[in-house]
Order: C-alpha cells, then structure tokens, then sequence
C-alpha cells in the first residue's frame, strides 16, 4: 500500500472511530496497533511499544500536572473570582473588557510556560466559569481562551521552537526573539476581533452590572488590589525564570507552591480543598496524557512507512514561485495538523522542508516562526485540536466539544490572517532578532 | 456482574487518589532541587529523574480512574443527531472498540517486559536508576488495568451510569 | 536489491545528517551497482534512540547508525565503548581504535553477550569531539570548581564530579532558557559548529575548543540475517563504505568546527578556550579514577576498558 492511501485510510478511519464516540487517544491507539501489526505482523509492535514508553519519560510535560494543580487550587479559592471582578471593575464601562483583558493575561501566561496544555487549562479553570458568569458570550469565551491560551508556543520559551531549532539545525535564541512580535500580533489580532465583535452585538460582551463600575477610574484603581495576589504569583513564577533560579519546569512547581500560599494567605486553604483538587488534577492530566499516548504511536508508523519521501516527493514535483512551495508547505503541515500530534509534523516536515527552505534563499528562522504560527492554528483545528481538548478535559461539563470547535474556527481565520501577513512582511518576526 | 463493576470502580478510584500523593511529592522535590541547587550550589544527582518517575507513575496508574469518571477525550456530535437509543448503541460500540486497541497494546507490550524482566535496564545517569525496567512493567500493568475498567464500563447498565463528574467529558 | 533502512542518532538539520545521506547515501548504491542502498532517519524517527536493538532484531530497521552510550543502562561496559571521557584527544584515534585498534571487535563481543546472534557490528568511529557550551571562563581543572554544569551521561557527570564541578541534570528542553538566564553555568551539547548553529554560544560565550571530555562513539551495526544475507562482495563494499564515509564526514566536520571558531575568534565576541596539554593530562588522570569505578560494575565493562588500555598503551596515550 502506498503512503497516499495509507495516509488517506488513517485519516478516515481517524474521522469513523471519532464519529462513533471512541475516545480519541483510544481512537490513535487502536489506529496504530492495527496498522502495525496490518503492516509489519508481530515485529511492528515496537513501532507501538517504543513511542508509548517514550511519552512516560517526556520531561517537558512534567510541568502539566503543576499547572493543572496550580489552576485548580486557585480556582477553589476565591482568589479566581475576585481576580475577573476586580478586572471586570477596572476595565469600568468598556464593552468587552474582561475578554481582552484574559487576552494579555494570557500573554503574561506565554511567557512563563512552553507548552500549550499548561496555558489552556490554567485558563480554562479560571478564567471561562468567570466570563460566563459575568455573562460573556460562550463562543466567544471560548475561542479567545483557546487562541490566546495557544501562544505558550509561540511566544518565548517554547517548546514548539526548540524541538524546530533542534531539528533543522537553527538558533534557539533567534527563534525565541523572533517568536515574540507575531505571539503580539496575534494577540492584537483576536483583541481586535473582541472588540469588533462586542460593537457589533454588545450582547455578547456585557458591562459588568455593578455600581463600582460607574466610579471614576481614580476610585476604580482602589480595586486593583483584588490583583495584587494573583499577580504576585504570576511575577513569583516570571522572575524565578527570568532571574535565573529555576527551569522553566520547575518554575511550574512553584507556581503550584505559590497558589497554596495564596489560598492560605486568603485563609481559604483546606485540606478537603487540596485533596479535591489532586483529584481534579489527576482526573484532567490523565485524559490529556491518555491521548497524547495514542497520538505519539502513530509517529514511527507513519514514518517508516514513508512519510518523510511522500513528502519530498511532493516538493520535488513542483514547479513554481519560491513563495509559492513555501505556501505548498504551510498546507501540507495545516493537513497533518488534522490527524497527528505535532512532534509527530516536526519529525516529518522539518527534515525535509527546512533544506528546501534554505535552497530557496529564504530565511530558516523566519520559516521556524511561520512553522510556529502554523502549529497555532493546528492547536485549534478539529478534529484533532489539542487545546480544544484541553480546554474541554476542564471546562465546565455543559460545554461540548462540538461547541468548542465551532467556537474557535474566526480564530483560525485570524491566525491565518496572522501567518499570511508574517509571510508577506518577513521583518514582523526578523526584525527584532536583527536588532 | 454488577459487584465486578462495583468492584472495579473502587480499585481504579482509589489508585487514582493516590496519584495525588505522587504529583505533591514531585512538586515538593523540585522545590528542593531549586533551593539546593540556587541557595546552595550544591545540585542532587537524583531528584530530575525522581521526579520523572513519581509523575510517570500517576501518569500509569490513573488510567482507571480516567476511564471509570469517563474523563477521556471525546466527540459527541453524533448523539445529537441519532437519538438515545441508537446513540446508547454506539456507546458500547465505542467501548469494545477502545477494548480491541488497549487489548492490543497489551499485548504488544507484553514483551518489552518480559525482556527487560529478564536483563534489567538502568538509565545511565548518574543516579542510574532503573526506570526503563520500572516503566516497561508498570506500562503492562496500567494497560491491564485501562481494558478491566473499560469491561467495568461496558457492563455498567446504562441507568445505573455514574453520572459524569462536575467537569465530565462525555 | 537489499535497502538498509538506519536510524541514525543525528538530528535531521545537523550537517552530519544531510551529508551522509546527500553524499554518501547514493555512493554506496553505486559501489553496488545498485545491489545495496541505503536510507537514513534522524534519530527518533522510527523507535526511541534507545531501543533501536529491539527494532533491528525486529527487522523493522536493517540497522543503525547510533551512539554506543545510548545503550549504558543495558550494560556499563557500553558508557566506557561508547564514549570514554577524557579519554582520547582526537576523533582520529577513536577511529584508528575501532578499525585497527580492537575496537569493532570489543563492540562485536559486547553485543554478542548482550543480546546473543542478533547484531552484526560492521564499523564503528568518533567523527568530532564534542565542545562544552559555557557562561563562565573554565581555563582548567582549577577552574571547574563549583561550576553548574548540565551532563546527562553518568560517566561525564562523575568525571566532573570528580574536578570539583557541581552536575546538574535537566531535561533537555530546559537547557537553553537555563544557560540563557543562568540558572547552570555550562552544558555539555554538542560539536562547535552544532552549538554555533543552534545559538548556543550566543548565550554562552566562553565555549571550550577543542573539548575536554567527550566524544560520542557511533556504531553502524546490520542486524545479523540482514549481514549473512549479502554476497562477500557486498559486505565488502559496505564495510569499505562505512569507514570511507565516517573517514571523510570527520575531515568535513573538523574542517566545518575550525572554520567557525576562526570566524568567531574574528569577530571577537566570543572567547574560544583552548586548555593546555597539561590541563588535559591533568583531567585524564581525573577521568581514570571513574573509568575505573565504572569498569569495576561489570566483567564486560572490565573487558571494555581493558581494550582501551591496550591501544592506549600502543600510541602512547597511557605509560605502559
Ligand atoms: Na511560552
Ligand atoms: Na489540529
């Protein structure tokens, strides 16, 4: 069987397994067990076997069970609650205040964790019971936290960007200072669209019915103490990474650390409280790290059948305008972000774009952001969109993943507004690591 | 059948309780590390790869309790346009093909442990701990435990179904 | 026609990479006259780095193309063939111990009684020695003292251990950000030009060239039924390939490492340390104490580094 059709049977069968209601991660396990041993009889097992152990030895997603438990502690406490009314509060009349203001606190978050799954469900624990209730439209809640939630790999660190610069062999620190413009031009973006929404129907953003509001901004200011706790751990968290005393992994654990002296500062610290939010903790962890199993065994599969030279194959052929192959690129990695975990696109892209990249006289650092960029919009896209499902392993039970996906397809648009406006002016990413 | 299903559900929980203890352990030897590392100078050979494992091993374990809540990722647009009855049809299909997947990775792990049972594997480091030995066993006993609860669910009567838990999936 | 399919333990944009599948990937086709090809994979493309045996016994791969210190946990006999630290001065004589030196068939042996009649070693070869990425100015021993210095390997950690640095070990995605902000003073990453590249020494200025402690020792091995499967003639080629192409791929990246640091040393912003000889001689006698703690773990390690003590003793790197 060759590579096309074994590319096209994984994604139907992605799409069939999905539609009946097997769980997704079961959904890429059954897939690559069937098509390992399909393929390669009993040897193929450890095509399976050697991608499952590996995740358990994945140091980068230590930092999620930190995170989670971090947001769950936070959220029982009522320091959550009193951080959307406090911002609900200062941002005064503004329609739409609250969501745009979620959107810069989640660039905050970006710059103090390098994967997605930590961003989203801090996020989605805190911030989306807070903007229903402040009545804040649910799709529109729901697809700024999404977004913004995704730009822990855009903007630095990234573990997106260091497994890019590994892999076709590009600074790090180039990447990272080259990430940071678009990571804000895409926050620009999706505030942009908040607002735009909000004139167009203010019901989707309402002003947050509370007399403080009507203060003038002086007296309002007085509410910013409702921020002083959260922000004192966010900055805790920042400056043990930027004051070079921990690993970004470890930084993690002291924000754990920091939301229980928080909750104890408030005296809302109890031990019913912690053990239900280890529960949670273990419960939300599990289903992200249950899928991404499934996910990562398709990687040596998929690979060994061929991938990569399907891929080369593809390039070869074309004849065309540099940004054009460039454009072909960017929609081969969009098409795998549908089916396979990203790792799993770096592996099978990079080797043989970056190469190409560098041959066409382009820029392989501006590549890396357009590759980042991309990984965006793979974050978001169904069926296989990574914080949508983190964002559902924690949002409140009514919330659908259909809802989800539908809730994030104009940020996809804006994202590939953002890409293509990366693409066509290089220096929004070049500029700042040229400086 | 029913006390099975009873049965089960309390093992999967209470190994999913316990990896609380071990994700708190994990946070608190990392808090070490920092303070021996940054106020110390004096960095351990021992507590990256401690950690790794102790949250490796929630990572196993909670694979029960994920399964018994019905915590895993999943779509459900379909029910809404099939209706209960068939939509409760597909609930069991969907299980017993989740069972056929983690049935085969059972099996196709069974292996790898058995191998390494026989010619332990360290890792390396300095601490040298055996993790790969460590994991390549616990990974067969967690994939044991996932295909028993997913039988659990299969034979749980749809009336009786626990109803998800505040934050559900299903 | 037989393919050999190899996982290789570089990534796929290291130079490494891309030359050996650009350049000498299609010669070995031609030394065939197309009987046998070859097709590379960066390193976790197909399996772990660590379990690419259990994939060559599977036939899923013919081969790889791995770093022997990946396989320590199995034994410890392998941290001392696949990367003696301190040990060697050059990638040179790592080559000349595996092609003439013993070397290959100290790695046969060791495989054999690892895992019995399964892996044919056609070659094996250092192809550069790796540069330690580094915040601070390390002139010599004296100097490792108290540095944090990120080291996964055992034998490097105790080695450093040993002259008084502090070894911290950390996921390698941590690495960077921790160099960049300070959080370890040093790491030890890859060849120059690697480190070049990946931006390293824009963090780290003071990178030491030549290095100091390691150098990886690769093995390109066929599973065992894939090797008595070709004709004499062919095992021929292959064996002649592999050592013509780890030959020539270590000239390029020596040429390829030299070139950086002259246009580094230039520009003037970075400060490439070169330690003595004296220096050197002083971290080997170091490095000795922990070669043997780690033989004293298994007969095989005990084999192994005894066969390293036999060639060092013919070129003089060890009094007799
Ligand atoms: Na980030
Ligand atoms: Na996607």
């Amino acid at each position: 069987m060759g590579i096309e059709l074994v590319t096209l049977y994984i994604v139907s069968a992605l799409f069939i397994l999905m539609a009946i209601g097997v769980p997704l991660g079961a959904s890429t396990l059954l897939i690559s067990v069937a098509t390992a041993y399909l393929a390669y009889g009993s040897n193929g097992f450890i095509l399976v076997t050697s991608a499952v152990t590996k995740v358990m030895d994945k140091q980068t997603l230590v930092a999620v069970p930190f995170f989670v438990f971090m947001a769950n502690i936070m959220e029982r406490s009522g320091v959550a609650k009193e951080l959307f009314n406090s911002m609900a509060i200062l941002g005064g009349r503004m329609r739409g205040g609250v969501a745009v203001q979620t959107c810069l606190v989640a660039v905050v978050l970006a710059a103090m964790s390098g994967i997605v799954g930590g961003e989203i469900v801090l996020l989605g624990l805190i911030a989306l019971p807070q903007m229903f209730r402040l009545g804040y439209d649910r799709k529109l809640s729901i697809g700024v936290l999404c977004a913004s939630g995704s730009l822990a790999t855009l903007i630095p660190p990234s573990v997106v960007l260091i497994v890019y610069g590994a892999e076709a062999g590009v600074s790090v620190r180039d990447l990272f200072t080259a990430g940071v413009v678009p990571g804000m031009l895409l926050a620009g973006l999706y505030i942009g669209y908040v607002l735009f929404r909000v004139r167009l129907n203010p019901a989707i953003g309402p002003i947050y019915d509370s007399p403080e509001t009507q203060l003038p901004l002086i007296q309002r200011l007085a509410y910013l103490k409702g921020l002083i706790l959260p922000f004192l751990l966010i900055f805790g968290v920042l400056g043990s990474i930027y004051g070079g005393i921990a690993t970004v992994t470890e930084s993690a654990a002291i924000g754990a650390v920091g939301s229980l002296i928080v909750a104890a500062a408030r005296r809302e610290l109890t031990t019913k409280g912690v053990r239900e939010a280890l529960w949670a903790t273990t419960l939300t962890t599990g289903s992200i790290l249950w899928l991404i199993i499934g996910a990562v065994s398709l990687v040596g599969i998929y690979n060994l059948m061929g991938g990569t030279r399907f891929l080369s194959g593809i390039l070869t052929g074309l004849d065309m305008a540099p940004i054009m192959v460039i454009i072909v690129m960017m929609l081969i990695i969009f098409f795998l972000g549908t089916f396979l975990e990203w790792i799993a696109i770096v592996f099978i892209t990079v080797p043989v774009f970056a190469p190409v990249v560098v041959q066409l006289g382009y820029d392989p650092v501006w590549f890396g952001i357009l590759f980042a960029m991309n990984i965006q919009i793979y974050m978001l896209s169904p069926p296989f969109g990574p914080a949508c499902f983190y964002l559902k392993s924690v949002a409140p039970k009514d919330v659908t993943l259909q809802e989800i996906f539908l809730a994030v397809m104009p940020f996809i648009g804006l994202q590939i507004i953002g890409l293509a406006l990366v693409m066509i002016f290089p220096q929004i990413a070049l500029w700042l690591p040229g400086l | 059948m029913q006390a099975y299903v009873t049965i089960m559900g309390k093992v999967s929980v209470f190994l999913g309780k316990v990896c609380g203890v071990f994700y708190l352990a994990a946070i608190a030897l990392s808090l070490y590390e920092v303070f021996m590392r940054y106020v110390l100078g004096a960095p351990t050979s021992w507590t990256s790869e401690t950690i790794m494992v102790l949250v490796a091993t929630a990572w196993m374990l909670c694979v029960g309790a994920v399964t018994q809540q019905r915590r895993h990722i999943t779509v459900t647009t379909m029910e809404l346009l099939l209706g209960e009855k068939l939509w409760g049809r597909m609930k069991k299909l969907a299980i017993l093909l989740s069972m056929v997947g983690v049935a085969g990775l059972t099996v196709m792990l069974w292996e790898p442990m058995v191998k390494v049972l026989k010619a332990p594997q360290t890792t390396g480091s300095a601490f040298d701990p055996y993790t790969p030995t460590y994991v390549k066993t616990m990974l067969v006993g967690s994939a044991v435990l996932y295909f028993l609860q997913l039988l659990a669910n299969l034979l749980t009567p749809s009336t009786k179904r626990h109803t998800p838990a505040g934050l559900g999936v299903e | 026609e037989t393919v050999l399919k190899i996982q290789s333990s570089a990534q796929s944009g290291a130079y490494e990479y891309s030359y050996l599948e650009d350049e000498w990937g299609k010669r070995l086709s031609a030394m065939t006259g197309g009987e046998v090809t070859v097709e590379f994979f960066p390193i976790n493309a197909i399996v772990d780095r660590n379990e690419t045996p259990e994939a060559v016994m599977a036939g899923v791969l013919s081969g790889d193309l791995n770093s022997v210190a990946y396989f320590t946990g199995r034994n410890p006999a392998f941290a001392i063939m696949g990367d003696l630290i301190a040990g060697y001065d050059s990638p040179e004589q790592v080559q000349t111990f595996c092609r003439h030196g013993g070397g290959r068939e100290a790695l046969q042996e060791l495989w054999d009684s690892v895992l019995p009649d399964a892996m044919h070693v056609v070659g094996c070869g250092a192809v550069s020695k790796e540069a330690l990425v580094s915040t601070v100015e390390i002139r010599g021993v004296a100097d490792l003292e108290g540095v944090k210095i990120r080291s996964p390997s055992g034998l490097a950690a105790t080695v450093f251990q040993k002259a008084g640095a502090a070894p911290v070990s950390m996921s390698i995605s941590d690495v960077f950000t921790s160099l960049e902000k300070g959080v370890i003073d040093a790491a030890d990453a890859s060849a120059y030009i690697n480190n070049s590249t990946s931006g390293f020494h824009q963090v780290a200025k003071y990178p030491l060239y030549p290095g100091i402690h390691s150098m990886a020792v690769r093995q390109f091995v066929l599973n065992k039924g894939v090797w008595e499967g070709m004709s004499d003639d062919q095992k021929l080629a292959v064996e002649t390939w592999f050592y013509a192409a780890y030959d020539d791929l270590r000239r390029q990246l020596d040429l390829q490492d030299k070139q950086q640091v002259q246009a580094d040393q230039a520009a003037g912003d970075i400060t490439v340390v070169d330690w003595s000889q004296e220096e050197r001689d002083k971290f080997r006698v170091l490095a000795t104490e922990a070669w043997e703690e780690t033989a004293a773990k298994s007969p095989e390690a005990r084999k192994a580094l005894d066969a390293h003590y036999d060639f060092m003793k013919k070129i003089g790197l060890l009094k007799p």
